[in-house]
């Protein structure tokens, strides 16, 4: 479980957060939308203890976390950063491996069982063909199901992931939401951001609406995600539509297709 | 498939890569302008694993021992130690063409050599001087780029490291102004050229081991040392206290190769090409990047020394060679490999 308590976060000359509250439960997917710039990037560093809190605390399974060093954090907490290019033409392999280091002892070198745990994580994610290509030429998709596979290797109990659906074609977006469903149902703590509010409708059991470093409003997607909150979110107006079986959709309404309509 | 032909052409230079290079050393110690005979030179080396006289004039056993040897054994430490250093800093700095004076440690050490000289001091207080004033630019250099905040850590080192180098590069310059042009300025440039024609063999054992404790330290990290070529942020979320052992790893690489320069003088290209072409050999991952690293980069220096040595009547200095042949085959692989680049 992670939570944050009256978490004032940013950085000592821009605060960016006051106040902000938020909780993800076991076998929960949270996700956070915000316009750019509303300081979700920064929460989740100070939620990681990347970032020092410029006030309340951050509690991970109950324990605040100066309490605990930045190895015993990585054994609990994973970090799924956006898809990068690696510096360097690291095995897909050798890249998961890295997700062991909060276990690996300090001068040791992984184990049998620390690649066994990586394969492990590369086959939940049906990628395990990929082992021993270089990171630097696999699709981008493939690399943002790495850097997952990579913090199930640590073995934690909660995932933060940084816009996991940035840069990502509509399948892979699909696939990767697809897993953000099956880790929390699998009993993960999963938060995660994005810039298309769909995704918080596809697989999030709670949504937060954030703006200008705070919670406008929070809670299951279908409640809270109506046009006016998605208008006041976004400064756009949005149509929200329930398609079949209850499922809800969204899309920015713009004036040129009024336009269109009238004709 | 790709892996397979990856894994057999790895295991071809796993066992390739050290016979080579004892064929290299031996080789050394045979070329020179008292040419040892092959038969001689095994019958030498034969007696040396197994501590039996080996009946050859004594001419020969003293070029062997105590002429050659000292100074191949100087050039498979020193190589060995530029190239380890290189391969950790271009793996800290994220970067394929850095090499290991990128923190300042060769300013440094040149500054205190070219002062030990100013001053017509004796030979080993010179590398004492030279070993302090690199270990000394380091340290500046770190101290700064730590209380550097708001910066990217690894890009506040590497802009202190250029500023502190600049600075003490100016000082150099203005020391060679000052120096006697006839007796001290040659030996300045002497040294800011590299050479191991000087090389005795205390002095090798007064650096072994430095070298020693900085590479020992290397090896127990190899395999964490991968994960500080990650940014910075995703090292420290996967557990990695990356203050800590980015500032183990300056000190390891800093100690040998301060301990390099101390008494080679400045041998550049060594340290960016040995790792480079290593890597694009073995893979980037430091465990295995480390071992091919130090042999290739060893096996290099006793190859240009043997090159200097031997190529004209007088000896070519090693930092003329180590450009000279180094630049153009920079350029070749540019030019060529496009893979393992990056």
């Amino acid at each position: 479980m992670l939570e944050a308590r009256a978490l004032d976060f940013g950085y000592r000359n821009t605060p960016i957060g006051r106040g902000f509250a938020l909780t993800v439960a076991a076998e929960e997917a949270v996700c956070v939308l915000g316009p750019n710039g509303a300081g979700k990037t920064s929460l989740f560093k100070t939620l990681l203890g990347l970032l020092p809190p410029l006030g309340g605390e951050v509690l991970l399974n109950g324990r605040g976390l100066p309490t605990l060093s930045q190895r015993d954090i990585a054994r609990a907490l994973a970090y799924v950063p956006q898809a990068h290019a690696s510096f360097f033409p690291f095995s897909v392999g050798d890249i998961v491996l890295m997700g062991r280091a909060a276990r690996v002892g300090l001068t040791d070198m992984p184990a049998e069982k620390d690649r066994l745990i990586a394969q492990t994580a590369l086959a939940r994610l049906r990628i395990d063909h990929l082992t021993a290509i270089p990171y630097t030429q696999i699709s981008g998709g493939e690399r943002q199901l790495v850097l997952i596979a990579r913090a199930l290797a640590q073995e934690p109990r909660c995932l933060v992931m940084d816009e996991p659906t940035a840069n990502l074609d509509l399948a892979n977006q699909a696939r990767v939401l697809g897993v953000i469903a099956e880790l929390a149902a699998s009993g993960l703590s999963v938060l995660f951001s994005s810039h298309d509010p769909n995704h918080a409708f596809c697989c999030a059991k709670r949504v937060v609406l954030m703006r200008e470093g705070a919670i406008m409003t929070s809670g299951a997607p279908a409640d809270v995600m109506t046009s006016a909150a998605l208008r006041a979110l976004y400064d756009v107006d949005v149509d929200v539509v329930t398609i079949g079986a209850g499922r809800k959709i969204c899309a920015p309404a713009l004036p040129s297709w009024r336009i269109g309509d009238g004709e | 498939m790709q892996s397979r032909s990856t894994g057999a052409i790895s295991a071809v230079y796993f066992w390739l890569a050290p016979v080579a290079l004892v064929a290299l050393v031996l080789l050394s110690l045979m070329l020179g302008k008292y040419a040892i005979a092959p038969a001689h030179m095994a019958h030498a080396a034969w007696a040396a694993v197994t501590g039996t006289p080996s009946g050859l004039p004594l001419e020969v056993e003293t070029v062997i021992w105590q002429i050659r040897a000292p100074r191949v054994l100087a050039a498979l430490l020193i190589g060995a130690a530029l190239s380890a250093a290189g391969a950790t800093y271009q793996g800290l700095f994220k970067n394929p063409l850095v090499s290991p004076d990128i923190l300042g440690v060769t300013a440094g050490a040149s500054l205190g050599a070219v002062l030990g000289l100013y001053f017509s001091l004796p030979l080993l207080a010179i590398q004492v001087l030279a070993f302090a004033g690199g270990l000394g630019a380091v340290a500046l250099v770190y101290a700064i780029g730590s209380i550097v905040r708001g910066h990217d850590p690894v890009l506040a080192l590497v802009l202190a490291g250029l500023a502190i180098g600049a600075a003490l590069g100016a000082m150099v310059s203005l020391i060679k102004t000052l120096a006697d042009p006839y007796n001290q300025l040659p030996a300045i440039t002497y040294w800011l050229l590299g050479s191991l024609s000087a090389v005795t063999p205390g002095d090798v054992i007064s650096v072994a081991p430095a070298m020693l404790i900085g590479c020992a330290t290397l090896f127990v990290l190899r395999w964490r040392m991968n994960l500080l070529s990650l940014e910075d942020e995703e090292a420290r979320a996967l557990g990695v206290n990356t203050r800590v052992l980015r500032a183990v790893l300056v000190a390891a690489a800093t100690l040998m190769t301060a301990a390099a320069v101390s008494i080679s003088g400045v041998i550049g290209w060594i340290g960016l090409l040995a790792p480079h072409v290593a890597r694009a050999l073995v893979g980037p991952d430091f465990a295995r990047l480390l071992p091919a690293s130090i042999m290739l980069g060893g096996g290099c220096l006793v190859g240009v020394d043997l090159i200097a040595r031997n190529a004209a009547s007088i000896e070519i200095p090693l930092g003329v060679l180590t450009a000279g042949l180094g630049a153009p085959f920079f350029l070749y692989l540019l030019a060529t490999a496009a893979r393992g680049w990056r």
